[in-house]
């Protein structure tokens, strides 16, 4: 096991908003993360720093003890939590993108999933639900075989069923050395399949534990003691 | 990395581009064959009756508005649909992608700077092919003896005479100074994008202002030179035409002169604003993607 992300001394102000404060952080490799936290609590912004895409105020964050580059960007599978990709273009076209840029992208798995789902690649984004263009992001980002998966609320917006093949995806797709976060408020949901929970507030790291201890130390369900934590 | 991502840029772009292209060759043919020519010549007419003429009259203007809207549009549009590209692959929800890719920040950058200068450039030179078309048209025979009676060595003579340069220098030097100007128009936009872009509210809007703030200091900045060239060409003047102030009754050579110094001073203190901005916002891009990406 060796360590994937470090954070340290990590801040983020947005003018006079701080969204993150003074977070340390340590993930190791061969584990699946529930991040979680209220609306606004900063686990978007922990996972854009961890992305690249918004530079932090203050802190280090070093990925395989990189700083975020070329290098951290190759290792790190991301799954925003909106559409991101073009509308007007086709499936396949997409797969070809990610063939291209990503060397760890494996083209054989995402067509794979693709039939069982019986989504056609010839299809272009722009005339599918939304429920599927979901489904479409998640086969691309868990067809690359990396190191790191980031998934910023995979399972919110779609059904009970949709839900379950989602986790079904994620679990199945997955080398054991890799690592994924899971940015949700669905806990429920994803409880079962968790290694560790980081319960975010205000900005900071309130809690960073185990499942198994959660349960055997206090004898509660991640979801119980979430509620506990952060009532309103 | 850089050629992969051109070669994206193109596939996500040549679509709509094509579109354009054909729209300009369609309405440059219709307007060589209905438009101007009805205008320059009356007794023209492909028609035989009095209902085809009118067809071919009706044709014909339609033809000549459509061809003035693409002139004008053509370069505009493909300046417009570049910056609005820009936006959406860097700062909007494709952005994600982009900044995500294991590629360096500054070939994100480059990548649709080269791919938008590439189009603007063939926009130019279609829309001088087109100029040229509508020109041949008006008097096919006129232009067909023009060139035969065509002489590169007075051509060049003239060139030389009135900016100092043989003719391939000179092209070379203008391909030169089209390709800074138009780095120049975009990488204003693109600047004015990415700083908007780091604003925590109305990005858009934050955008326009630093465009419209750059805008003006190159203007300021142009205009200031100008006041310069002015002054140093009316000095020249001076100097080299004894009788400057009190008659402007001037030899050949003097006017050859005059000219070439004009045109010289002018050029190059454009060509030189129009690098050194460009610089400046090269690197007001550069390190906003390679530093202070912001995608809220």
């Amino acid at each position: 096991m060796s360590t994937l992300v470090e954070c340290t001394g990590l801040s983020k102000k947005y003018g006079k908003v701080t969204a993150l404060q003074d977070v340390n952080l340590r993930i190791e490799s061969g584990h699946i993360i529930g991040l979680l936290g209220p609306n606004g609590s900063g686990k978007t912004t922990l996972i854009k720093i961890l992305n690249g895409l918004l530079t932090p105020s203050s802190g280090t964050v070093l990925v395989k003890g990189k700083p975020i580059g070329i290098d951290s960007k190759k290792v790190i599978s991301y799954l925003p939590d909106h559409t991101y990709l073009n509308m007007n273009q086709r499936v396949s076209d997409i797969i070809t993108f990610f063939k291209t840029f990503y060397e760890d992208f494996d083209e054989r798995r995402a067509y794979d999933m693709l039939a069982k789902l019986g989504i056609n690649p010839k299809d272009r984004l722009k005339s599918m639900s939304k429920g599927t263009k979901e489904k479409v992001q998640l086969i691309l980002v868990m067809s690359r075989r990396a190191d790191l998966y980031i998934l910023d609320e995979p399972i919110a917006g779609v059904d009970p069923a949709a839900r379950d093949y989602i986790l079904n995806v994620i679990l199945t797709n997955y080398d054991a050395s890799a690592s994924i976060i899971i940015s949700t408020h669905l806990i429920t949901d994803i409880e079962n399949v968790l290694d560790e929970v980081l319960f975010i507030q205000n900005g900071q790291i309130r809690l960073t534990s185990s499942v198994d201890a959660i349960r055997e130390e206090q004898g509660k369900s991640v979801d119980a003691l979430f509620r506990e934590v952060f009532r309103c | 990395m850089l050629g992969k991502l051109i070669k994206h840029e193109f596939r996500s772009t040549y679509k709509t581009m094509l579109v354009i292209y054909i729209m300009t060759i369609v309405t440059t043919l219709g307007c060589c064959f209905f438009g101007i020519r009805q205008f320059y010549s009356y007794s023209w007419s492909l028609a035989e009756n009095e209902t085809l003429r009118r067809i071919q009259s009706i044709l014909g203007i339609t033809f000549t508005i459509a061809y003035v809207v693409i002139v004008i549009a053509l370069v505009l549009l493909t300046y417009i649909l570049m910056c609005e590209r820009f936006y959406k692959s860097m700062y909007s929800e494709q952005g994600y992608l982009t900044h995500t890719l294991p590629v360096s920040p500054l070939s994100n950058l480059n990548a649709r700077l080269i791919t938008s200068l590439i189009w603007l450039f063939v926009s130019g030179i279609i829309l001088l092919i087109s100029i040229l078309l509508i020109a041949i048209s008006l008097d096919p025979q006129a232009f067909w003896e023009d060139l035969r009676l065509f002489s590169y060595s007075a051509f060049d003579g003239g060139c030389v005479y009135s900016t100092g340069y043989h003719f391939p220098v000179f092209l070379l030097i203008l391909l030169l100074f089209i390709l800074v100007a138009g780095a120049n128009a975009l990488l204003l936009v693109f600047a004015a994008l990415s700083l908007g872009q780091l604003a925590n509210l109305h990005k858009l809007r934050a955008a326009v202002g630093f465009g419209v703030a750059f805008a003006f200091l190159e203007q300021f900045a142009a205009t200031m030179v100008m006041v310069r060239i002015v002054d140093k060409v009316v000095d020249d003047f001076r100097q080299n035409v004894p009788h400057f102030d009190t008659s402007w009754a001037l030899s050949i050579e003097q006017t050859g002169h005059l000219a070439r110094v004009t045109f010289q001073t002018t050029f190059w203190s454009m060509f030189s604003i129009f690098a050194v901005f460009a610089a400046i916002y090269y690197v007001i891009c550069a390190v906003i993607v390679k530093k202070h990406v912001n995608l809220e």
